[in-house]
């Protein structure tokens, strides 16, 4: 279970997150829609410190930080028990595939290289990139990077994974296998995991709840189907809007999505 | 004067200039190991901000870039121990090599230090923030991300650095350092044949260069990641 509670976060006198508090249950999948500059990937990186928030606690299962002040010590705990997909990828560029997946094993776990690599291996075969162990970065198509970038996070066996927008920088035609992959380790691997992103279609189907952003708050938040298909607040009805077919009163055209 | 220019005492000069190839390579060798160290970590100190010495660093490398060499080598030759004197210390002894170390490992460390500082700020932020989110420590992202692609961005520059060094060395003399520079010299005022031996300078001066310019080019290809493994893979799949 995560509790975070009363996320606030300026950049100079900008108000980015105005108080976001938000309860996910372990081995759950949240969504969180919402249009650009609504804070959502800022609130994401404040949950792993990436971004200092003004004020804030989070309670990721026995693990309780203050978001504003915690120690270097209580961050690193936070980091190691938490993973990010980015949405750039961020994969190492000076190291293979194989590499890239076992980095965080040997260097933060400690493991020794064979068993990191044995563990990095069965990732690798789950997000579909066997045999890419030798590659580097540069040489894989974006949707087999953010595969890998999936494969890096879930090795580190976290209690969560925040993925920032994982198919924004993709191609349309490589939007599908990353969704893929992350529907994949939804229905398999039971981790909880907290998703920004733009998909709706996907968001519906996968995630058990839906949350939806808009300038720093959380406008409408709940169960996939009734807040994509019958949202109670104007706002989450206007930025549905182009999902929704011409007819105002029917539900989510699947062709739309 | 018989001939304009004597080929044979050319050739024959050549191995006396030689012999004092050892003064450069020293000079360069040393003031670039001490410099590009010093310099990386005063990129650190810049890039960390840490306060005061930042300033003063800011201040360091605009003057090391802002003034000529050889008026810094003249400062620090003819300037230290003046200030020392009043110090109530002596080191007009000091041999003038001594001097010119400090001035080519300080020279050396502003210009690396402002590589190194490029070159760190430009590997990606998403590759810093990677490694921070899977739980590494900054000292742990620096060493096992950044810092080795920031030493493959910095090898051509740093090449260029070393390459004006190694030509700065002919300053030396300067100072009372004898070098091949000062020997040609001291050889053309009892022969009267200056040019044969500025050519046979300029000779050796191109093939040391052309050697650092090799050796980088070899270094900078050695750990380059795209194009070593890019020949790797698809000679594996043929």
């Amino acid at each position: 279970m995560i509790n975070i509670k009363n996320v606030h976060k300026s950049f100079g006198n900008r108000e980015i997150l105005k108080g976001i508090d938000l309860t996910v249950s372990t081995g759950s999948v949240t969504a969180i829609l919402g249009p650009s500059g609504s804070g959502k990937t800022t609130f994401l990186r404040t949950l792993n410190f990436l971004e200092k928030a003004d004020q804030g606690t989070m309670e990721l299962n026995d693990i309780k930080v203050d978001l504003k002040t915690a120690s270097n010590k209580e961050i690193l705990n936070v980091r190691r028990n938490t993973s990010m997909v980015f949405q750039s990828y961020n994969l190492f560029s000076n190291k293979t595939v194989i590499e890239n997946i076992m980095e965080g094993l040997v260097t933060v776990k400690k493991m020794n290289k064979s068993a990191a690599r044995e563990i990095a291996q069965k990732f690798l075969k789950e997000v579909g990139m066997e045999g890419f162990d030798d590659y580097y970065p540069v040489q894989l198509s974006g949707g087999q990077q953010q595969r890998i970038g999936i494969a890096r996070a879930l090795a580190m066996d976290p209690q969560v994974i925040l993925f920032d927008e994982p198919t924004s920088a993709l191609d349309p035609e490589l939007v599908g296998e990353v969704l893929a992959v992350i529907r994949k380790i939804a229905r398999d691997l039971n981790v909880t995991m907290i998703i920004v992103t733009h998909e709706i279609g996907f968001a519906k189907e996968v995630a058990d709840q839906v949350v939806f952003m808009e300038g720093g708050v959380i406008v409408e938040q709940g169960d996939p189907k009734i807040v994509l298909e019958h949202p109670k607040e104007e706002r989450t009805r206007k930025f549905l809007s182009r999902y929704l077919t011409l007819e105002p009163d029917s539900p989510l055209d699947s062709a739309a999505l | 004067m018989s001939k304009y220019f004597d080929v044979g005492y050319m050739i024959q000069s050549l191995p006396t200039l030689l012999s004092y190839i050892h003064v450069t390579l020293m000079i360069t060798a040393v003031s670039a190991v001490l410099g590009i160290l010093l310099g990386s970590l005063i990129a650190i100190v810049r890039i960390k901000k840490v306060p005061v010495l930042n300033q003063i660093l800011v201040v360091f490398i605009s003057f090391m870039r802002g003034t000529p060499f050889l008026v810094q080598l003249f400062l620090i030759y003819f300037g230290v121990p003046e200030i020392m004197s009043h110090l109530g210390m002596n080191v007009r002894n000091l041999p003038g090599l001594v001097f010119v170390y400090v001035v080519f490992t300080l020279h050396i460390a502003a210009y690396s230090a402002e590589i190194m500082r490029a070159s760190i700020s430009a590997v990606s932020q998403g590759e810093k923030e990677a490694a921070m989110a899977i739980g590494m420590t900054e000292l742990q992202s620096y060493v096992r991300i950044i810092l080795p692609q920031a030493f493959t961005l910095s090898i051509p520059p740093l090449t260029n650095l070393i390459i004006g060094m190694l030509k700065g060395t002919a300053l030396v003399f300067n100072v009372g350092v004898v070098d091949m520079m000062r020997r040609a010299d001291l050889m053309g005022g009892n022969s009267q044949r200056y040019l044969e031996l500025f050519v046979d300078a300029a000779i050796i001066y191109a093939v040391l260069i052309f050697i650092v310019t090799t050796a980088g080019r070899w270094i900078e290809k050695r750990y380059t990641v795209g194009e070593r493994q890019t020949e790797r893979v698809l000679l594996s799949e043929e």
